[in-house]
């Protein structure tokens, strides 16, 4: 790592090189030829993101700047990056694609994706700010004991970031391979190569700017889709749904809500996990380590939610604009009448529709820099998870220098990229569409009690913790394993043994009745000193008091 | 932090009233959010014809869109007030806190 410029530059050219090389292959292959506007605008967003990354390689020296970019990032460019951390190439193109489907049942799910930051905001942000240094397993451990607290928590953290991760890897490669005409294994393998080098090399202040340029790019060019789709009925949202309602083969039906949401428990379940899991995603808690203070954390979520929240709003048109612009032109469609590449198309449909070849080509682009940030943040998360908690806390017992630690995270991270590239060939033919969903459970049911209990519960003692963090983990993983998802969909068994495909609500319950059961029980002197290191724990939370960073002014 | 600071930050005054408010109104605002959102959620699961209905005659817009656009505005707004509050009242009574503790 003496001259990263040099193997950044060779790492450009190859990954150009791979590309063309590909893109000629394809060409050969099959009658569509290589979109070269998307590729030319992708590797423009590639030598920009790794220009950053050998600027930010340079200014990436302590532990500090590694986790949480030096604690400098300001409020304002935090909430542009989270919300870049948190809308995926799944949220951009999936609710479109669900909205051109089903109409109304889109925006159930866009709902459930933002009504959790609120949550966030007054429940956890400063807290979480005021007690944590680079994870959420340092506010967690703040009073228990470290090692069996760290583990719990880093145990649930890769698991969430696993299934958020594999279902990205197998999105983008299944994605690239439609857009660029390349093969998917090629697809998977840059997407986690890009990654490797971003996190590596450039830690968190990489990883931060990479996720604000993408959620600039992908904010403007769904706001230039919205725009030109109200454009055409001369903003006229009534003119907009007639013709939409006119046009849909389901037409009244998808003003109203479908089939998406069968039965109430489903429904309350689904609804939990979104609205405490976001709360728990370990890559969204990490960034606001990266803000000075808790006046920063709060304001990073106020413009995270404005940002998150009109994105729908467009994605919501984009879906409407999908349904009069490209369900009607033959030119997307196959034979079936079914939209070429399936409903997840689109936004991408519409956006050729929009602007001919070469905003198609920017959309795609932005598409490919959607995942990246994602799985960037995500591959961060994961290393930390390794790096901080199971080895510098839990295995070396917190003896251990930073430049140890560092070297550690680059090597978790490199590796944590390798599993992630095996995982996204191997899943390449499986049904995946649990994953997400997994994600959020593990994150609703794990994560988040015990930092909601560490942060807000005096009796909570180390085995309480311990307890319902694996309590909720277990809980969620194996209902989602026994449920319609996994049995049938994916190990093909004729019925489900759970009829409920979202585990929240009895995973949820679990945990904090055994974080409660297990902690009231616990008469030991270690249960009862942690009880005691509550009150300073509860003062720093509040007022900020010896927070990290603060020190400084 | 010292068992002795935090003691005597616990017992100003300005600590009490700082806590009492914030977590009052953060309690709220979080009350607000579950039950207007799972208002939402157990409207759709159980009387879904009722988000069918048209919000005038004659317009194409059922409630249901209307109502799930008001709720992401919700949140937005939601956010805001507490940050407003925050950035300004509570950030007032932490400084004072912390101008008397150190």
């Amino acid at each position: 790592m003496n001259n990263p410029l040099l193997i950044l530059a060779g790492l450009a050219a190859l990954i150009t090189g791979v590309f063309f090389s590909a893109g000629a292959f394809a060409a050969d292959a099959a009658p569509k030829s290589i979109n070269v506007p998307a590729v030319t605008m992708f590797v423009a967003f590639v030598a920009l993101t790794l220009f950053i990354t050998y600027w930010a390689a340079q200014r990436t020296r302590t532990a500090k700047d590694f986790y949480a970019a030096g604690g400098n990032i300001t409020g304002f460019q935090n909430g542009l990056a989270l919300a870049g951390d948190y809308m995926s190439a799944a949220s951009f193109l999936g609710i479109a694609g669900l909205v051109y489907g089903n109409g109304f049942d889109g925006l159930i799910y866009s709902i459930g994706f933002l009504v959790g930051w609120p949550i966030m905001l007054f429940l956890l942000a400063e807290k979480l700010r005021n007690l944590g240094k680079y994870t959420f397993a340092d506010v967690a451990s703040y009073r228990l004991s470290q090692i069996p607290i760290r583990t719990v928590a880093a145990v649930s953290s890769l698991v969430v970031v696993l299934m958020y991760l594999i279902a990205q890897m197998v999105g983008a490669g299944k994605l690239i391979e439609v857009l660029f005409g390349l093969p998917y294994n090629y697809a998977v393998v840059i997407v986690g190569v890009l990654m490797i080098i971003y996190v590596t090399f450039g830690g968190m202040l990489a990883t931060t700017w990479v996720q604000i340029i993408k959620a600039i790019l992908l904010l403007s060019g769904a706001t230039f889709m919205a725009l030109a789709v109200m454009y055409s009925f001369g903003f006229d949202f009534n003119a907009m749904f007639t013709k939409a309602i006119e046009i849909s083969p389901k037409h009244e039906a998808i003003m109203a809500p479908g089939s998406l949401i069968h039965d109430p428990i489903s429904a309350i379940s689904l609804g939990l996990a979104l609205m405490f899991g976001v709360a728990g995603l370990p890559h969204i808690l990490m960034r606001f380590f990266t803000v000075t203070n808790a006046k920063e954390a709060r304001r990073s979520v106020f413009v995270a939610t404005g940002f998150i929240g009109y994105f729908y709003v467009l994605t919501f048109i984009i879906g409407f604009g999908a349904i009069i612009m490209v369900s009607t032109n033959p030119a997307y469609l196959d034979a079936a009448h079914k939209l070429i590449g399936g409903n997840n198309m689109a936004a991408i449909h519409l956006s050729q529709a929009i602007g001919g070849n070469m905003f198609l080509g920017f959309i795609s682009a932005v598409a490919f820099a959607t995942i990246l940030a994602v799985v960037s943040g995500l591959t961060l998360a994961g290393a930390s998870a390794v790096s901080h908690d199971l080895y510098a806390s839990a295995f070396r017992h917190g003896r251990v220098d930073e430049k140890t630690e560092m070297r550690a995270s680059r090597y978790a991270t490199i590796a944590l990229g390798i599993v992630a590239i095996f995982l996204g060939i191997a899943f390449e033919n499986q049904n995946i569409a649990f994953m997400v969903g997994l994600a959020f459970a593990v994150a609703a049911s794990a994560n988040f009690p015990i930092l909601f209990l560490a942060i807000y519960w005096k009796n909570l003692t180390t085995r309480g913790a311990v307890a319902g963090g694996l309590g909720g983990l277990l809980t969620a993983v194996t209902l989602v394993v026994l449920s319609k998802t996994v049995w049938v969909d994916v190990f093909h068994f004729a019925t489900p043994i759970v009829p409920y495909k979202d585990p929240a609500i009895f995973s949820m319950p679990v945990a904090f009745l055994m974080a409660w059961f297990f902690s009231i029980t616990d008469k030991s002197a270690q249960a009862t000193e942690e009880r005691a290191r509550f009150h300073a724990q509860y003062v720093r939370s509040e007022t900020g008091i010896g927070a990290e960073g603060a020190a400084k002014h | 932090m010292k068992s002795d600071l935090a003691e005597r930050i616990a017992n100003n005054p300005d600590f009490k009233e700082l806590v009492r408010r914030r977590t009052g109104y953060g309690w709220m605002m979080a009350a607000l959010m579950i039950v207007v959102y799972f208002a939402f959620i157990l409207t759709i699961a159980y009387f879904p014809s009722l988000l069918a209905i048209k919000i005038t005659a004659g317009s194409p817009i059922s409630w249901g869109i209307l109502v799930g656009f008001l709720i992401l505005v919700f949140a937005f707004v939601l956010t805001g007030l507490y940050v407003h509050k925050a950035n300004t009242q509570f950030d007032e009574l932490t400084d004072k806190i912390k101008e008397s503790a150190l």
